[in-house]
């Protein structure tokens, strides 16, 4: 069998490059759609957590500003006298622009805190030198991380811009990359409090306080307390619950990205199953000549479909390394938008056993699919063409009860689609959990795409027939190309539908993507307001 | 001598819509071992049915076909299959070889697909390409060669699984006819050599003339059997 699978298909895949070439890109598309966006995904939620998780340390509840305005520096000691309080931190955070020897070099996020108090609700591990001091005006202390991609050391100098230009500070220590080093991917920075309020303008001011609760004391409790204490002059909220409209946005963004991802696997499918088609009737002649020769039809099937898989497992290695090249491009540039929107940085794009599995399997699993229909024509092909070359000529035929399935396939599609998009208490019904929900969505546009794939052929077969009866109409090359496109009408829905849902994949990104940079950077400019 | 195919009273009828066509009507015949069987008649006269029946490329509407005492008819397709890789070798008209194969390459084709891919296999299509006189063309592809060349391909394909019969549909049709006289000798002598039997459809009359035997087909029936001696003269086919 292999060695029939050397000189059969080996030898023809390597003679037609540019159709095996096809393939294999074709397989590649949705291998490298999946790959990158698993691995956006995966950094971009690491760098969420390292932002939100990582600045909370050990506080139970913040108390923000619901103005940009800020907070009295009073509030703290207030916050501090309520029942259950065990200490109120104050903090004053801003986004700061970095300056290294004048050059400006990025932003950090700059926390300026109270030395003394800070210590209770985060633990500081420092790889070289210390804390800043209270009332130090002119020290920083930076992430390990952050000092070593700008080769600074202790006791470089290194500015932030300010209300009074650009303000200098000596680097006193370095941040361990773990616990507050591993704020914001590394890129934060810490002075004293009252240095921030100077450089940021937020004199007689903070930006929240962090509250760190007494031992067995309920943060919902407190919380209400420290609401009413307050009477609406700051938002009180548990930090893993403020984190959570962030974190569904940005799984918004993941659901978005995986359907983009899936329907590009569904357009590598169209691409495989159009070459593979073309080049199995190619060798439909030859195959003929196998079969007179007595190979059976489950070893033609096999030697389609292994040649799938082949090309599958090349599209797939392919893929997987292009994949990661394109998730650290769109890191990249999700990061110029997370920089200047979200102030965070993607981070962790390294390849998982699970990713690399799923991009492995991933590109055999969806061309031996794509190759079935193709490997089942080949089960027809008589040996007896191989004696009679030029009187078989393959006309697909169309049945009622395909017809039936393909439309049934496409309603149950277009049904589920419309009850979960219009019918918003349907959904309540099946679950709450918006994960589930957006699954069921997937689903649905997933089975909207495979009736549409389904029903193209008959729908095209129909159309092309009365193009071609309105003869007087067309010409004559037009009335040749209509019955060529009728003679494989597969193949050329297999083109339309690709191009159509690749068309309606863009259409649907770019809107999303719309949306989801106005949402998160209301959410940014909530969480952590830059004054400029 | 023994029989290596037996046809009794096979009919084929193909159904085009509504209406049927008789292709082969109640023929019975039998091929000896080692004999060489040329079949002629007009087109439509169901030379080629007949040929695709021996060679179980299809099966019979009646009768019963016998390869080696087994009997067709009643085997699945896969039965077939293993028939055609086992017992029966093909010539083709238009060659029908491998344009991605080189010439050696398309002589092991029946190998593989049988899997007999030992050595010994090996040695003997390399004793068969030098005995049609390719050795020096063992590695040229298909599209490097002369119609001629490309037959003899074709023969040492047929001959390399040691077949019981080798079928050979219009195997001088697409050459020359010194060509096809150099192919008719070559199929002659290795009938000889390897006591092979064979049976040719053809058109030609002087290609039939090479057969031990011939027969002629009318309406598929079998209208006319003669036994070639040197005696008899081409006009009397």
């Amino acid at each position: 069998m292999l060695s029939l699978f050397r000189t059969f298909n080996l030898r023809y895949l390597i003679k037609h490059k540019l159709r095996t070439t096809t393939i294999i890109f074709g397989v590649a598309l949705g291998v490298i759609m999946v790959v990158s966006t698993m691995l956006v995904n995966q950094s971009i939620l690491r760098s969420y957590r390292s932002l939100v998780d990582k600045a909370a340390g050990k506080t139970d509840l913040q108390v923000m500003s619901n103005t940009d305005s800020g907070l009295p520096a009073s509030m703290a000691n207030e916050v501090a006298s309520v029942k259950g309080v065990k200490a109120a931190i104050p903090v004053v955070h801003r986004d700061g622009f970095v300056f290294i020897e004048d050059k400006q070099s990025g932003v950090l996020l700059v926390y300026g805190i109270d030395p003394n108090k800070d210590k209770v609700a985060r633990d500081y591990e420092f790889i070289a030198g210390r804390q800043v001091k209270t009332g130090e005006d002119d020290a920083v202390v930076i992430t390990k991380t952050w000092a070593r991609e700008n080769n600074l050391k202790i006791g470089d100098r290194i500015g932030f811009a300010g209300v009074e230009g650009i303000k200098r500070f000596k680097i006193v220590g370095l941040l361990a990359n773990k616990g507050p080093g591993q704020i914001n991917a590394g890129l934060f920075a810490v002075i004293d409090i009252n240095a921030a309020r100077v450089l940021f303008n937020r004199i007689g001011k903070v930006d929240q306080v962090d509250v760190v609760l007494e031992d067995e004391e309920k943060p919902k409790v407190v919380q209400s307390r420290i609401d009413t204490r307050l009477d609406g002059r700051a938002e009180v909220e548990i930090p893993a619950t403020r984190g959570l409209e962030v974190q569904k946005t940005l799984e918004g963004m993941a659901f978005f990205l995986n359907l983009a991802a899936m329907l590009a696997v569904f357009v590598g499918a169209f691409i495989i199953f159009n070459n593979l088609e073309m080049s199995v009737e190619e060798r439909r002649f030859g195959i003929s000549v196998l079969r007179a020769l007595g190979l059976g039809r489950k070893k033609i099937f096999s030697l389609v479909v292994l040649e799938a898989i082949l090309l599958g497992f090349v599209g797939s290695a392919f893929g997987i390394i292009m994949g990661s090249l394109l998730a650290k491009a769109m890191s990249q540039a999700l990061a110029g938008f997370v920089v200047t929107e979200l102030r965070m940085r993607a981070t962790d794009l390294g390849l998982t056993p699970q990713i690399l599995l799923i991009g492995v399997l991933l590109g055999p699993v969806v061309s031996a699919a794509a190759s079935v229909g193709p490997a089942s024509r080949m089960l027809k092909v008589s040996p007896i063409e191989a004696l009679k070359p030029f009187e078989t000529a393959w006309r697909p035929k169309s049945s009622a009860w395909k017809l039936t399935i393909s439309t049934l396939v496409f309603l149950i599609g277009v049904g589920l689609l419309t009850v979960g998009l219009f019918i918003p208490k349907f959904l309540d019904i099946i679950s709450k959990d918006t994960r589930q929900l957006a699954n069921y969505l997937m689903l649905a546009i997933l089975i909207s795409f495979l009736g549409s794939v389904l029903l193209m052929p008959h729908l095209l077969s129909t159309l092309l027939s009365i193009l071609i009866r309105c003869g007087r109409l067309c010409s004559f090359t037009l009335r040749m190309v209509f019955d060529n496109m009728r003679r494989v009408p597969g193949r050329t829905a297999a083109t339309i539908t690709g191009m159509m849902i690749a068309i309606a994949m863009m259409i649907a990104v770019t809107c999303h993507a719309g949306r989801l940079v106005k949402k998160l950077s209301m959410l940014r400019e909530k969480s952590f307001a830059p004054d400029w | 001598m023994v029989n290596k195919v037996e046809m009794k009273d096979v009919s084929k009828i193909y159904k085009r819509g509504k209406s049927e066509f008789r292709a082969l009507n109640g023929i019975s015949l039998s091929i000896k071992e080692g004999e060489f069987l040329s079949v002629m008649g007009p087109s439509g006269s169901g030379k080629s049915t007949l040929l695709h029946l021996i060679g179980a490329l299809d099966k019979p509407t009646s009768g019963n076909i016998l390869i080696d005492s087994i009997a067709l008819s009643s085997l699945s397709d896969d039965d077939l299959s293993q028939i055609r890789r086992e017992k029966v070798g093909f010539i083709f008209q238009q060659f029908n070889l491998l344009p991605t194969l080189t010439a050696r390459e398309n002589v092991l084709l029946p190998l593989k697909i049988a899997n007999r891919v030992s050595s010994e296999a090996y040695r003997y299509a390399d004793e068969i390409i030098e005995t049609v006189g390719l050795k020096e063309f063992n590695n040229h592809l298909p599209e490097e060669m002369s119609g001629g060349q490309m037959q003899r391909v074709g023969i040492a394909r047929a001959l390399v699984i040691r077949p019981s019969i080798i079928l050979a549909d219009e195997p001088t049709g697409n050459l020359d006819s010194k060509t096809g006289e150099e192919i008719l000798n070559l199929l002659k002598g290795c009938q000889e050599q390897y006591k092979q039997t064979i049976v040719m459809v053809t058109h030609d009359a002087k290609a039939a003339a090479y057969g031990d035997r011939i027969i002629r087909l009318k309406d598929g029936q079998i209208e006319e059997e003669m036994e070639v001696t040197n005696a008899l003269p081409i006009s009397n086919i």
